[in-house]
């Protein structure tokens, strides 16, 4: 699961869909082996892993199996009961877009749409999520609907270093998904949870502005 | 974070009862026990987490039956955005909107908002690196600490405090000291005189086992509330009209108490107190038992011990004296005269221990009964004390400062656990006594008829593996001490002879009065209180069995309310700590008579000052919990009046807030909230709600307030100030019936701050408090 | 006012200058998530590693057990300072030669004896638990005033290499305080000439470090037969120092290979945590990838030392300064903090963009365990709050404009004594005033409709090396 990304070369809009769509496309709907998360033996069906932990390791909390309904897609993972859906995201799913900063809830960069609520994947137990639709931002980035709010993002440079972006980008979309025409003020208050250190805080209505405009057939300005 | 179960409840009966399996945490929203657990803040972890949000049914808001219902379920934010909310119960609306951050809002749930734990970064410090006192632990660190984001209006106890656990009549320790702080003496008079009507005795002589577990002690010196109890305890004599005055309404009902001693004196001052018709009996001359005949003069007083009982008789206690029921009245006799009898004759009879030569010893107690004849010079040169308490310390100290030239003391107990208070034995010490701890008696040696000395036996342990008393010897290391008189002081036993066969009484197996519960014996109607039911044992635990004899008596005679179970009586009060006083390491040492002038009959020490008294006070740490509440919801929810329904029972906001270990609700273990229910609000009624914070979208308020004005019964309730939402009373009373305008709120503001007490880094909290205040009632008005 | 076009002022064709809103290069990335930062890196049958940290101050390890530990299920290995593989590794970071990692912690939560490497990162941390540690508690100083006082304990054994910047020592050390001292012209003839003298102090806090991306690594070894004799370095996370982690493990640039280049806010905090270099060193041992990251609730860094400064400045009726008297009292940290936190910049010459030629500049830095500054803090002895502070006082005192009084005090082009106005300087204040629509007013004197108190500020940055370095533009 490397980056090819170096010095040098461009990600255009298309380019960076299309990877993210693949990326999306390449997580099996069902596990097909299930590895042990202490000993890492591998087993062919849940069952074998459930016996090997009653025989080997009686008295730790064995993992479970969830279906997860991700970017609109049925995912099953085995995780343990205790893991955030963060976790889950990046160490069985392979979906880094949502980040790890604070851990606690409170800078925003872990933001995923759940059931149309922006929420905080660090504060969510996965094993809580069975039947809950889920949104990250890799579903957003490879939906062409969203096109213009990626395009304003970059175009606006509403990033710096690009850590906290992705979550901002999550809450955004949540509130044009129920605010097609926010005002700036409306924009600034959806917002007031994520937090970033570079300080990118004015490009982010004026980007998201742009964007409702574009969404909503108005001309796109810079 | 560490690992634990998960299930997802179905219904709440399974939720409920997967809590109370024990080791099981309920998660709502998440917000703030997934922070918890990752952080591992708590001592214990939890082995299950309990989901709620599976069961259906919690997640609405509707208004029916003149009620605002609110599912437990319901996210903050849609709280916020719901516009009966918002146009009707403004206050909750504005909360809603204010909680932490707008992603927040949509996670987290009204039922777990409300029961969030405390805001402190002491106790928040991941580890649980300061098991602090709202964990279980001896000490606020914040108090000494960083504490700018606590409270402004004291801290609250979680439970108990160490030494009021400690003290067998339960006293409210920190309470009394917080009231002499303020120069309350009647304040104080009246919290200690809930469980002990005679302070001015037990300070002098009591083993003060409170100070032992004073917090303060394991780095200094305990608070010496034994001093500050004797100028209060002094006082209250001073003014005995007052705090012993005739009760106002009588029962018409009578009582019998037989036995003047600690028990008897306690149990007749409570049933007094609640308008029986008293009769105190006692076979000596005068009242008072071990108080007046046995504890020295040197400790006592004489003269202290007949002002209480005078006071007594002041307050309409009668005394029967000189009378010996068993002769001069009969047990049946007492019983067909008074609706009920109290026996609390106490432990006088002399034990046998079962060592050859015991009948050469003499009983201490005797000793000290009898101290004016052993006056005329019958102690000998050589005198061996046996027994480790308070009894064997005056009878060691009386022998020497009768004359004689050697006094050796030796006990089964190490020199660490020795019965006896500290200062008793540094008395003894002091004054010569040779203490000889871990040593047990083997045999007394005779020469021709007479006490020559006693041989000792090494004594290993006192107690075995389980606790039990049960001495172990090393029978090969024996010495032998020379004396001339040996006297016996380990302990005394119950003398019930003056009960005849017919008068059936059932005993227990140590021959003491069986008492259930309530105090009562196996006879309807006949109680008993004291040594005589439990053994010997202390003042101050006599006089909390005699307390609660009386109780029993109150509820037998159907004139009163069984005791509440509040222990510790002001649970819930606000007690603020002196900041800047309370880390003195140096207890307040009594005045003392210099060895060399001290006697058997004059006091050896005196009375604290009312001023040293207090200055004393100031050290009392109060062991209470000073981190504030952070709910935004939960002010509007008081100033809206609203009740919390869990699977059990339905309470009122402010009941539902309280400080435990370590949360900040009244739930208990296996209780879940289901329902917050709002009345509608009367015509004209406005509410509002406001909050400070450093910045407008964070986790935590720094003040908030929530109103509800435009009836005659205002509210104002502050968060984030104290322990539990801050109700600003005078503040209420101040705004009630008048216009809100600049004025009035400005001067509201100022009420609900006049009792502040805060910390130096939080004084800046007193002006944020009286702002919200004010901003919050003209909120209403725009 | 100078001609500030100049030769760019004929152009016309501009491709990006002058051109706003133009995606950056790596701003697709970013804003889809595609970006990796060394923490998001998950590669097949990767371990985890997590060190012990010290729960002390100021700590040394009399004895570890690993037994109860390597017991718990999962565990792959555990890697103590007496392993010879890290025995091998150098310190890093500032200062002489020392132990990568030793038997001392001299900071609460730095990394200390013992490295874990299981499965995932909850039985590390059980097994952390697990370890059965002998601590000698050793006296700590975490508060700067007491540890510069002559009975307060020794923070640390270790010294710092003398710094490169710094000026040299204007006193010998004692205790925890190392002493440095800049004194140009004639104070006392400069206070002379003032016509007001103000004196103050400000405590500038610890500043907690700005990372929003937790450093972390994953490193691991193969073969590539392009690429000559010997593994290759495979690592993610060490970003821009990838070859300084190579050298570490001896292995040159062309065989040490990451394809992530994405960090994370930094501000000028460029040091490497221990969990950007370890990994290597664990995924030998183990012959698997190895994670390690370093979160918020490993460390806490912090980017800015705390400082107290007393600065008395005389000026002129006109706002011109006559005289600076600078003392300041700064942390200088747990060992191996940068210098730049402390008396580095000293060395660059104080004040000295300023007319005034009479400085005097005296700082004590005193060691402590209150953490590790790890490469440099934007407040340098240039002490660009305290001279802000300055020109702030003296426009109250004056009722200037501290635009003005920063103009007047600063030096022309040529040199301190050339009283020329700087034409640049000059052309970005006049833009910025009438972007700002700034109107200056004395503190206090103004509210805004909703009864908050107005202000706007000018922060004046007198440090020229802060001055001139800049950011790489991603156009």
């Amino acid at each position: 699961m490397e980056s090819k990304i170096g010095a040098g070369m461009t990600l255009t809009q298309e380019a960076a869909q299309r990877r993210v769509a693949d990326i999306i496309s390449a997580i099996p709907v069902v596990l097909t082996e299930y590895r042990c998360p202490l000993c890492a033996r591998v087993f062919p069906g849940y069952s074998g892993l459930r016996e090997h932990y009653e025989a080997e390791h009686a008295g730790a909390i064995a993992p479970i199996v969830v279906m997860l309904m991700l970017n609109g897609k049925g995912c099953e993972v085995l995780i343990e009961p205790h893991w955030t859906l963060k976790r889950t995201l990046q160490f069985r799913l392979g979906l880094t877009g949502t980040k790890h900063m604070c851990d606690k809830g409170v800078c925003g960069s872990c933001t995923v749409i759940m059931d149309g609520r922006p929420v905080l994947a660090c504060q969510i137990l996965t094993a809580e999520c069975e039947g809950r639709d889920i949104q990250t931002i890799e579903g957003i980035a490879a939906d062409p609907k969203w096109k213009p709010l990626i395009d304003a993002y970059c175009r606006w440079d509403a990033m710096q270093c690009g850590y906290c972006t992705t979550g901002f980008l999550v809450t955004a979309k949540a509130l044009l998904d129920r605010n097609p025409n926010p005002t700036e003020r409306e924009c600034r208050e959806a917002l007031a949870g994520n937090i970033c250190i570079c300080g990118t805080y004015p490009r982010h209505s004026q980007a998201i502005i742009e964007a409702a405009a574009a969404m909503s057939g108005g001309g796109v300005d810079g | 974070m560490k690992a634990f179960n998960h299930t997802n409840a179905g219904t709440l009966g399974e939720a409920s009862a997967a809590l109370a399996r024990g080791q099981a945490s309920l998660i709502a929203g998440g917000t703030d026990l997934l922070g918890t657990l990752k952080d591992d803040i708590l001592p214990l972890y939890p082995n299950n987490v309990v989901n709620i949000k599976s069961v259906p049914g919690l997640d609405y808001i509707r208004e029916e039956d003149g009620e605002l219902r609110i599912g437990a379920l319901t996210r903050i934010a849609d709280i916020a955005a719901d516009g009966t909310v918002k146009a009707k119960y403004a206050a909750l609306g504005q909360a809603a909107a204010a909680v932490a951050s707008p992603n927040i809002r949509e996670m987290g749930t009204i039922g777990g908002n409300i029961s969030q734990l405390p805001r402190c970064w002491y106790f928040r410090k991941p580890g649980n690196r300061f098991n602090c006192i709202r964990k279980g632990g001896a000490e606020c660190y914040a108090m000494t600490g960083d504490n700018r984001f606590h409270s402004v209006f004291g801290g609250r106890r979680p439970c108990a405090t160490p030494c009021s656990l400690e003290c067998p009549a339960g006293t409210d320790i920190p309470a009394y000291l917080a009231r002499i702080r303020k120069g309350d003496w009647d304040g104080a008079a009246e919290i200690i005189m809930r469980v002990n009507p005679m302070p001015a005795l037990t300070s002098r002589v009591c083993a003060h086992f409170c100070q032992n577990k004073c917090n303060h002690a394991t780095t200094g010196d305990s608070v010496c509330i034994s001093g500050v109890e004797r100028a209060l305890g002094d006082w209250i004599l001073d003014n005995s009209e007052r705090f012993y005055a005739p009760p106002t309404a009588l029962t018409g009902k009578s009582a019998a108490v037989v036995g003047a001693g600690p028990a008897g004196l306690a149990a007749a001052f409570y049933l007094r107190r609640a308008g029986h018709a008293v009769t105190v009996i006692d076979a000596k001359e005068e009242a008072g038992g071990m108080l007046m005949y046995a504890i020295p003069a040197y400790r006592l007083p004489k003269d202290t011990v007949r002002r209480f009982t005078r006071a007594l008789e002041g307050m309409g206690v009668a005394f029967r004296l000189g009378t010996r029921v068993g002769q001069d009245i009969s047990p049946e006799e007492l019983e067909r005269t008074y609706d009920s009898v109290c026996y609390s004759t106490g432990t006088w009879k002399r034990p046998v221990v079962g060592i050859g030569g015991e009948e050469l010893t003499v009983f201490g107690l005797d000793f000290l009964v009898e101290v004016k004849d052993w006056m005329d010079g019958k102690i000998g040169s050589q005198v061996l004390v046996t027994g480790g308490g308070n009894v064997a310390m005056d009878v060691a100290v009386t022998a020497k400062r009768l004359g004689a030239k050697s006094v050796t003391l030796v006990c089964l107990e190490s020199r660490e656990t020795m019965p006896a208070s500290a200062e008793e034995i540094a008395r003894a010490e002091e004054e010569g006594v040779v203490i000889m701890p871990s040593w047990g008696l083997s045999k007394v040696v005779q020469r021709g008829g007479a006490v020559a000395g006693m041989e000792l036996k090494r004594c290993l342990s006192t107690h075995d593996e389980n606790g039990t008393f049960r001495p172990s010897y090393d029978e090969g290391d024996k010495i032998t001490v020379s004396a001339e008189n040996v006297l016996m002081a380990i302990g005394q036993s119950v003398d019930l002879s003056f009960l005849d066969e017919k008068y059936k009484f059932q005993l227990s197996r140590r021959g003491l009065i069986e008492i259930d519960d309530n105090s009562m014996t196996s006879r309807r109607g006949i109680y008993a209180a004291g040594d005589a039911a439990t053994g010997p044992g202390t003042v101050i635990r006599a006089i909390a069995n005699g307390h609660r004899a009386a109780d029993g008596m109150n509820t037998f005679l159907d004139c009163g309310a069984p005791p509440s179970g509040d222990e510790y009586g002001q649970s819930g009060a606000l007690l603020m700590s002196d900041a800047q006083y309370n880390q003195a390491a140096v207890a307040m040492k009594l005045r003392e008579v210099d060895v060399s002038q001290r006697r058997i009959d004059v006091e050896d020490s005196f009375t604290p000052t009312r001023e040293e008294a207090a200055l004393e006070a100031r050290r009392c740490l109060t062991c209470s919990c000073y981190a504030v509440h952070p709910s935004d919801i939960a002010p509007a929810l008081i100033a809206l009046g609203a009740h919390i329904v869990t699977n059990r029972r339905t309470l009122g906001a402010e009941e539902f807030f309280t400080v435990r270990i370590p949360g900040g609700t009244a739930l208990s273990v296996d209780e879940i909230v289901t329902e917050i229910r709002i009345p509608v609000p009367a015509a004209g009624a406005k509410s509002a709600f406001i909050k400070f914070a450093f910045r407008k979208s964070i986790d935590f308020p720094v003040v908030n307030c929530a109103v509800s004005v435009g009836t005659d019964s205002p509210r104002i309730c502050l968060n984030a100030v104290a322990p539990t939402p801050y109700r600003a009373l005078e503040a209420e009373d101040y705004i009630a019936g008048k216009p809100i305008d600049e004025a009035t709120a400005d001067a509201a503001g100022r009420a609900a701050v006049r009792n502040a007490a805060p910390f130096e880094a939080t004084q800046y909290k007193i002006q944020l408090a009286k702002t919200m205040v004010k901003r919050a009632l003209l909120k209403t008005v725009d | 006012m100078a001609d500030l076009a100049g030769a760019n002022g004929q152009r016309e064709d501009f491709r990006v200058v002058g051109k706003h809103n133009l995606p950056g290069k790596l701003s697709y990335a970013l804003a889809t998530g595609i970006a990796k930062f060394g923490i998001d890196y998950v590669v097949p049958g990767m371990a985890h590693a997590k060190f012990l940290r010290s729960p002390y101050a100021n700590a040394r390890i009399r004895s570890v057990g690993t037994a109860r530990a390597r017991a718990v299920p999962g565990v792959l290995d555990i890697v103590t300072w007496e392993d010879e593989d890290v025995k091998k590794l150098g310190a890093g970071g500032f200062g002489p030669p020392a132990a990568y990692i030793d038997d001392t912690a001299d900071m609460e939560n730095a990394e200390v004896g013992v490295v874990v490497i299981a499965e995932n990162e909850d039985i590390c941390e059980e097994a952390l638990r697990a370890l059965d540690v002998d601590w000698e508690i050793l006296p700590h100083v975490v508060d700067v005033l007491k540890g510069r006082q002559d009975a307060a304990p020794i923070a640390r054994q270790r010294q710092d290499a003398p710094s490169m910047f710094a000026p040299p020592p204007s006193q010998p050390k004692r205790g925890n305080v190392s002493y440095a001292a800049t004194v140009q012209g004639d104070l006392a003839q400069g206070f002379k000439e003032a016509d007001h003298i103000v004196e103050y102090t400000l405590k500038l806090p610890a500043f907690l470090s700005g990372m929003p991306n937790p450093p972390a690594s994953v490193a691991w070894w193969e073969s590539d037969p392009y690429h000559g004799e010997g593994p290759d370095l495979h690592i993610e996370g060490a970003v821009q120092r990838r070859e300084n982690v190579g050298m570490m493990y001896g292995v040159p640039p062309e065989k040490t290979v990451q394809t992530g280049l994405f960090q994370g806010g930094r501000y000028c905090d460029w040091g490497l945590r221990k969990s950007q270099e370890i990994t290597p060193l664990l995924a030998k041992r183990v012959g698997r990838p190895v994670r390690c990251s370093n979160t918020r609730e490993e460390t806490f860094d912090f980017l800015m030392n705390e400082r107290y400064m007393y600065l008395k400045v005389g000026f002129t009726n006109e706002g011109l300064i006559t005289a600076v008297d600078d003392f300041s009292i700064a942390d200088n940290g747990a060992y191996g903090s940068s210098s730049f936190g402390a008396a580095n910049d000293q060395g660059y010459g104080p004040y000295y963009t300023l007319k005034c030629k009479n400085i005097s500049q005296r700082m004590d830095v005193v060691d402590t365990n209150r953490g590790k500054m790890y490469l440099s803090g934007q407040h340098c002895p240039f002490n660009w709050d305290s001279g802000t502070m300055a020109i702030y006082l003296i426009a109250e005192k004056l009722g200037l404009d501290p635009i003005d009084v920063a103009k007047l005090n600063l030096h022309g082009p040529d040199s301190q004594d050339d009283t020329r106005p700087v034409p640049s300087f000059e052309a970005c204040m006049e833009a910025g005033r009438e972007l700002m629509g700034w109107q200056w007013h004395r503190s206090g004197e103004r509210t805004l409709p909703d009864g908050r108190r107005h202000g706007a500020s000018f922060r004046y940055q007198i440090c020229p090396r802060h001055a001139f370095s800049g950011y790489e533009c991603k156009l």
